[in-house]
């Protein structure tokens, strides 16, 4: 391979591992708070379809990027009053996200443009060059000339990192995907807490879906997602809940996707190669997965006032949870 | 003000002063029936009682975390209203709770400022300077730790400290400690010990909860004794003898358990040889252990719990493999042989985890009392149905043998007290005749009562043959209980005392490792 290819395959990468990267910072905040987002996927979809009305009617890709986000962060309230407020099953909630999404989104596709697959033409946002990194020689190829959701979304890394740990919100998003209930000792509110996280999760979905729909293709059609939200719990498992981790992760499955492209000139069967990079995820949390660490109270619902989270399976994390045993609910029980 | 009227009063006026609270849940049960409590300034008082007495719900009320339905609570003489934990940490109250608050993964630092962070603007943390602050306060009070460790890397003792330190971050002048040396070594509890008495001579006052009446008279200044959700004494360590104070907590004279041992005899009924058992890195979890228990004798194993104790029971009862030695039972090896066939040869088993090992909670108290023999006469005659009429034979009389406080065989046991729940399984097992129990922690978090005659069943139980395996962190329960101790640390057998011969002390220094 010639310099040229290297660098226009590395373009491709970072462009191609957006969407997923976006969707799996959405999945690091959430779970670093404790709420499992499983509906992902679904949000998604219903973002992009947003993302992709708002651009056509007002004829303004930034339109779209603001009717794509505030769908995801409209979604997210869901989850965040039926899983933190409610405290129902985070999987299922997920799940029905899962359905809702795309269902409303078709739903709705038919009703305005009549089609079944495919919205029409989009007003997407085009290529933008970054001032003074393009001019540079290699890097400028590479980093510069993408979509502003590339941007953004490199944008968010830093902000997430810079979030997590090094402010005050910060050490209170982890504790609360810790030991909820610390937390709630040390007299924060947990419920606000979790939802604040569950809709910027939203809101970074809501971008995830906004660079399908107006980045790449300037088009909306059904599926577009392709199961990035599944693969994007899976990347920021991968990524051991760091928005660093995660980006790599992500540039990695980016890279094998921009692979699956350039391969597709040789005669390779387009499944095996579409396969690929599937097959990598599942060998990397093979070989990962025994080491993950996950924060200890990662989908346990918080109940006011001092509930431990009674879930079982938490041997992993042996402390403190070993040392209750019967303790806990001793004195409130009812003596017969 | 009833209860605290006969006191001798200071001319003070306390910080504290619970008046005639009163807390019901639901329509039948009152856990604070016109409670009064007074705290003075630079006071340990130790609040006392049975589990289920209602201590915990007037310390929660105390603290916020519960709303009285009536009474008041007066913060140096004026009225105040506790909403919520982030009000009464405003007004200067703190609590250790009794499973440690803290975050394993994250830095002394952080868990001392979490909530109250220390920031360089509104937003941005300041590592550095929160460190520096942590390091000032524990120099201040006489002791000292690494703030920017991570907290799990702390030894157990360490870890309450950081506890202190958080209330004390806090500017907290009432410190609530909720039976804060349940986890702690001998050692560990004096340490903890002279860090009150530090706290005290700063001004400082301390709600201390327990229910190991030594305590009390090692570090109180006075004690308030509750029982059934009522306050039945405020006394003095001065005032009132640990019989005395044993009366007041339970309401009737208990017996210490006095050992009336039939002789032990000389056969040898468990023999275990070089028995190890490796992690799963690799890691010897035990260490070629040896140990003998003849018929009719209790073998106590003392040991800081994580030294393999908890493996030891189970690879004893299968359910765990061993990877080297020999577990002889009654001649035969049982190494390796699963769990049912080693309890058909007459082996019961008290799982320290009861409410995970030893107990289903969704079941009944009778299903739970069959649990070891649900599949045999007469509960099962034939293949297909249960007697229930059997079952509900034998639950009765392990109720009543037991005298488990339930208002019918048919309540959930889910819903039962900690010691209750105990006395299902100890009962349970012991229905049975055995050769050999292995008891993990039979009296862990269960009253004082109910321990007591947990012990005593145990003991009996011996006299009639049975050999018992009594692993306990209790070692005044080890040594009233066992005829032999032997102390476990790092998954190796370092000491093995007669109990007559044997102290606090002595085991102490063989737990920890010290050389004497």
């Amino acid at each position: 391979m010639d310099m040229e290819s290297i660098i226009s395959f590395l373009a491709a990468m970072i462009r191609t591992a957006t969407p997923l990267a976006l969707a799996t910072l959405a999945c690091t905040i959430s779970e670093r708070a404790g709420v499992i987002n499983i509906g992902i996927e679904g949000v998604m979809i219903a973002s992009a379809f947003s993302a992709a009305m708002g651009a056509y009617y007002s004829g303004d890709p930034w339109c779209g990027l603001i009717a794509g986000v505030l769908a995801g962060i409209l979604l997210s309230v869901l989850i965040a009053v039926l899983s933190i407020y409610c405290g129902g099953d985070q999987v299922v909630i997920g799940i029905g996200l899962n359905l809702l999404g795309p269902g409303l989104s078709y739903l709705i596709m038919y009703k305005i443009w009549g089609s079944r697959g495919t919205s029409p033409w989009l007003p997407g946002f085009g290529s933008v060059d970054i001032p003074f990194i393009k001019d540079t020689p290699v890097l400028g190829s590479i980093l510069s000339g993408h979509n502003p959701c590339v941007y953004l979304c490199l944008l968010m890394v830093v902000v997430m990192h810079y979030v997590i740990y090094h402010t005050k919100y910060g050490l209170r998003v982890r504790a609360a995907g810790e030991n909820p209930s610390v937390l709630q000792t040390a007299g924060v509110n947990v419920y606000r807490l979790r939802t604040s996280a569950v809709l910027w999760s939203g809101a970074m979905v809501g971008l995830s879906g906004v660079s399908l729909s107006l980045g790449q293709l300037n088009v909306f059609t059904n599926g577009m997602s392709a199961d990035r939200g599944f693969l994007a719990y899976a990347a920021n498992r991968f990524g051991q809940w760091t928005p660093v981790g995660s980006y790599l992760t992500c540039l990695l499955f980016g890279g094998m996707e921009a692979l699956r492209m350039r391969m597709q000139d040789f005669n390779v069967a387009p499944q095996l190669l579409k396969m690929l990079p599937y097959v990598v995820t599942l060998f990397a949390l093979m070989l990962t997965g025994r080491r993950l660490r996950t924060p200890a109270a990662d989908g346990v619902p918080f109940n006011h006032p001092i509930t431990i989270p009674q879930a079982k399976g938490k041997k992993g994390s042996s402390y403190p949870q070993s040392k209750k045993d019967g303790k806990e609910n001793q004195d409130e029980t009812i003596q017969g | 003000m009833g209860a605290s009227s006969n006191q001798t009063m200071m001319d003070t006026i306390p910080v504290l002063e619970v008046r005639s609270v009163t807390k019901r849940f639901g329509n039948s049960v009152v856990a604070n029936d016109h409670v009064s409590f007074t705290l003075h300034k630079g006071e340990v008082h130790a609040l006392l009682g049975e589990n289920g007495a209602g201590k915990s719900t007037l310390v929660k009320i105390i603290y916020g975390l519960q709303q009285p339905d009536e009474g008041t609570i007066c913060m140096d003489g004026a009225e105040v209203t506790l909403k919520d934990s982030a009000m009464a940490i405003e007004k200067g109250i703190g609590m250790v709770h009794q499973e440690l608050m803290l975050i394993p993964y994250m830095t002394v630092a952080e868990n001392v400022t979490l909530g109250q962070e220390i920031t360089k603007n509104i937003f941005q943390l300041d590592h550095k300077k929160a460190e520096d602050t942590i390091k000032h306060l524990t120099e201040e009070y006489g002791f000292d730790m690494d703030a920017g460790s991570p907290v799990y890397k702390l030894p157990i003792g360490v870890q309450q400290r950081v506890e202190i330190v958080k209330l004390l971050y806090r500017k907290a002048n009432i410190l609530i400690l909720d039976e804060p040396t349940a986890l702690l070594t001998p050692q560990e509890s004096d340490k903890l010990f002279e860090i009150i008495d530090g706290l005290r001579k700063q001004g400082k006052s301390i709600i201390f909860i327990t229910h190991k009446l030594k305590e009390v008279y090692q570090i109180a200044d006075r004690m308030t004794v509750m029982r059934r959700g009522k306050v039945v004494a405020t006394t003095t360590p001065q005032e009132t003898d640990q019989q005395a104070l044993a009366e007041l907590m339970v309401g009737k004279t208990v017996e210490t358990n006095k050992r009336t041992r039939q002789s032990i005899h000389q056969e040898t009924v468990l023999k275990i040889e070089h028995l190890s058992v490796e992690g799963n890195r690799g890691q010897k979890i035990l260490d070629a252990i040896d140990l003998d228990i003849r018929r009719g004798e209790i073998l106590g194993i003392a040991g800081i719990e994580g030294n393999g104790q908890t493996q030891l029971a189970q690879v004893l009862i299968g359910l765990l493999p061993a990877s080297e030695g020999t577990i002889s039972f009654d001649g035969k090896d049982i190494r390796n042989l699963n769990t049912k066939k080693i309890r058909g040869m007459g082996v019961g088993s008290i799982p320290d985890d009861r409410q995970g090992r030893g107990l289903i909670l969704p079941f009944s108290l009778k299903e739970n009392l069959i649990l070891n023999r649900f599949d045999q006469p007469p509960f099962a005659s034939n293949r297909l149905w249960e007697d229930w009429n059997a079952v509900d034979i034998n639950a009765n009389s392990i109720k009543n043998t037991f005298d488990i406080r339930a208002t019918s065989v048919d309540v959930t046991v889910g819903t039962l007290s900690g010691g209750n729940q105990q006395k299902i399984v100890v009962g349970r097992e012991l229905s049975v005749p055995l050769k050999l129990l292995i008891a993990s922690q039979p009296t862990r978090g269960v009253d004082f009562a109910s321990a007591n005659s947990i012990q005593q069943a145990i003991i009996s139980a011996a006299d009639k043959g049975t050999s018992v395996l009594l692993i306990s962190s209790d070692l005044d329960e080890l040594l009233n209980t066992a005829d032999r101790i032997a102390v476990m640390l790092r998954g190796k057998i370092v000491g093995e005392l007669q109990a007559k011969d044997a102290t606090r002390e002595s085991l102490g220094r063989l737990m920890l490792g010290v050389d004497s």
